[in-house]
């Protein structure tokens, strides 16, 4: 049939059951094929002629991909074709929304209900595209992601399995099985904010973290910047000032001089907008989350 | 090609498809199902959109033999009888939520499911999030938001 739509290349869908039986396919067919999970990404891309497959390889019918869990101490196990209404419903039914506030709030402005009810975690930090906010969110926390391949497996943290340049550790014969976001400690609290003026995805993000004791004092600070930035980043000195100093109100500027200094490393102009601006709704999104750590 | 069965809106249907096929194409252009608009093909306005084993996805970024098996519901189908409307489309109705009616399928859909799922407990605020995804040119908005609200007696809540 001829269609007036926009096509899709030609390609071989292929739907194995098993985890081997898709690992086997890969060692097969290398570069050739192309591992679909909520194909929202995958199938955008090849529409656009942006990526190539002569095999598209769903992996929502091997059924050992498919579970989430949580237990005391050790924290979310996200398998591969878990979507994010998925995530979303079981972090709410479970009563976890106050231990993983940041990743439920990073989850519900990430593009829309709809199309949450296909898109999986696993294919967004895979697309790792600067302005997904899937490996932000999981900067948040300790997190960890399982690799397996027909030689073996491997686990690899968040923050290596993305390059500086934003490129990923991933062959192509390999299948990410599983996000392990590990149980926070007591007293954690977390917030992600996002700036998004012009489409669902994001011009500048902040994550932030940090421990509180009683009082209003915070601890072990973590602070993570993304979109704007090649890959998320930790503002590692402003982490550190903020966890000296005692009186916030008298050192905001000096908080924030520093977050722009060490912002402005990462940034650059593009299209949308200057390094100046991009740079001042950091700082805002930094001082908003910092204060609402405070006081949550 | 591949031959794959769907149940569409309760009726069994087989067709051939070919593996690059997505589910718009073939749900409009070879079982004519004409309520699922197409506009952007690339999930953003949500035109697309249908119930496909329940939940509701944006029907241009699925294949269709990966729905080979599925059950499908759109607006044609959403009472479960035929000729008759679904409380969510009288709602749609009564408040002239629509002007050329072209997102209205989809709106229906949407909210249909929501309103099913939550029993009609849903919050205005959650009503506007939960439509996010769904582009309309003409209403602006309020009347849609309006008839959904009105419709939550309907499906147990308090209207
Ligand atoms: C209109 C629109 C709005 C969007 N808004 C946002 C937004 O606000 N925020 C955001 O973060 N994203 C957004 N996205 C992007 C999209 O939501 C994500 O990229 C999505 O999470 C991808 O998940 P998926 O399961 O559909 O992945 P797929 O499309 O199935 O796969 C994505 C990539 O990962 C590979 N892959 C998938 N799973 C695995 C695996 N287990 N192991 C190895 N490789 C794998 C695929 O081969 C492919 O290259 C938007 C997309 C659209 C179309
Ligand atoms: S046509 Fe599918 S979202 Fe626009
Ligand atoms: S009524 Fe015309 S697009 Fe919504």
């Amino acid at each position: 049939m001829s269609s007036p739509y926009i096509t899709l290349p030609e390609f071989k869908y292929l739907r194995p059951k098993t985890l081997d039986e898709a690992l086997a396919i890969l060692d097969q067919y290398g570069e050739d094929a192309k591992i679909m999970a909520g194909g929202v990404a995958l199938l955008s891309f090849m529409k656009e002629r942006l990526i190539e497959a002569k095999y598209v390889v769903d992996i929502k019918g091997v059924r050992e991909l498919h579970y989430i869990r949580y237990s005391e101490g050790d924290g979310l196990r996200i398998g591969a074709t878990v979507t994010f209404s998925e995530i979303e419903d079981y972090i709410l039914q479970r009563g976890l929304v106050q231990r993983f506030r940041a990743l439920y709030q990073g989850i519900k402005k990430l593009s829309d209900p709809v199309l949450r009810n296909r898109s999986t975690l696993a294919g967004n930090v895979v697309e790792a595209l600067p302005i997904v906010d899937g490996p932000c969110l999981l900067s948040i926390f300790d997190s960890e992601l399982k690799i397996v391949s027909s030689s073996g497996s491997r686990v690899v943290g968040v923050s290596e399995f993305i390059s500086d340049e934003g490129f990923i550790d991933l062959k192509p014969n390999e299948i990410v099985v599983e996000i392990h976001i590990k149980d926070p400690p007591k007293g954690f609290v977390s917030t992600f904010r996002k700036y998004n003026p012009v489409t669902e995805f994001s011009m500048v993000s902040v994550g932030m973290s940090a421990i509180r004791e009683g009082g209003r004092d915070l601890r072990d600070v973590r602070c993570v910047l993304c979109a704007a930035t090649p890959k998320p980043v930790r503002l590692r000195r402003f982490e550190d000032l903020v966890s000296r100093v005692s009186d916030l109100r008298s050192s905001i500027n000096e908080l924030l001089s520093s977050v722009e200094s060490e912002a402005a490393g990462f940034i650059q102009d593009d299209p949308y907008a200057s390094r100046e601006f991009k740079l001042h709704i950091a700082k805002m999104l930094v001082l908003d989350s910092l204060r609402e750590l405070r006081s949550l | 090609m591949a031959s794959i069965t769907l149940k569409v809106n309760n009726v069994v249907r087989r067709v051939e498809v070919e593996d690059n096929e997505i589910l718009l194409d073939v749900l409009r252009e070879k079982l004519h199902v004409k309520s699922v608009k197409a506009a952007c093909w690339r999930g953003e306005c949500g035109l697309c959109t249908v119930m496909l084993n329940g939940k509701p996805v944006k029907s241009c970024l699925v294949l269709a033999v990966e729905a080979d098996g599925s059950e499908i519901v759109t607006a044609e189908g959403l009472s479960g009888r035929p000729g008759e409307l679904a409380p969510i489309q009288k709602a749609f109705i009564e408040h002239a939520a629509l002007q050329c009616g072209f997102c209205t399928p989809a709106f229906v859909v949407v909210a249909h499911y929501l309103l099913t799922k939550t029993r009609g407990k849903v919050e205005r605020e959650e009503v506007k999030e939960y439509l996010s995804g769904l582009i309309c040119r003409c209403t602006g908005y309020k009347q849609i938001i309006d008839a959904v609200m009105d419709a939550r007696k309907h499906y147990g809540g308090e209207g």
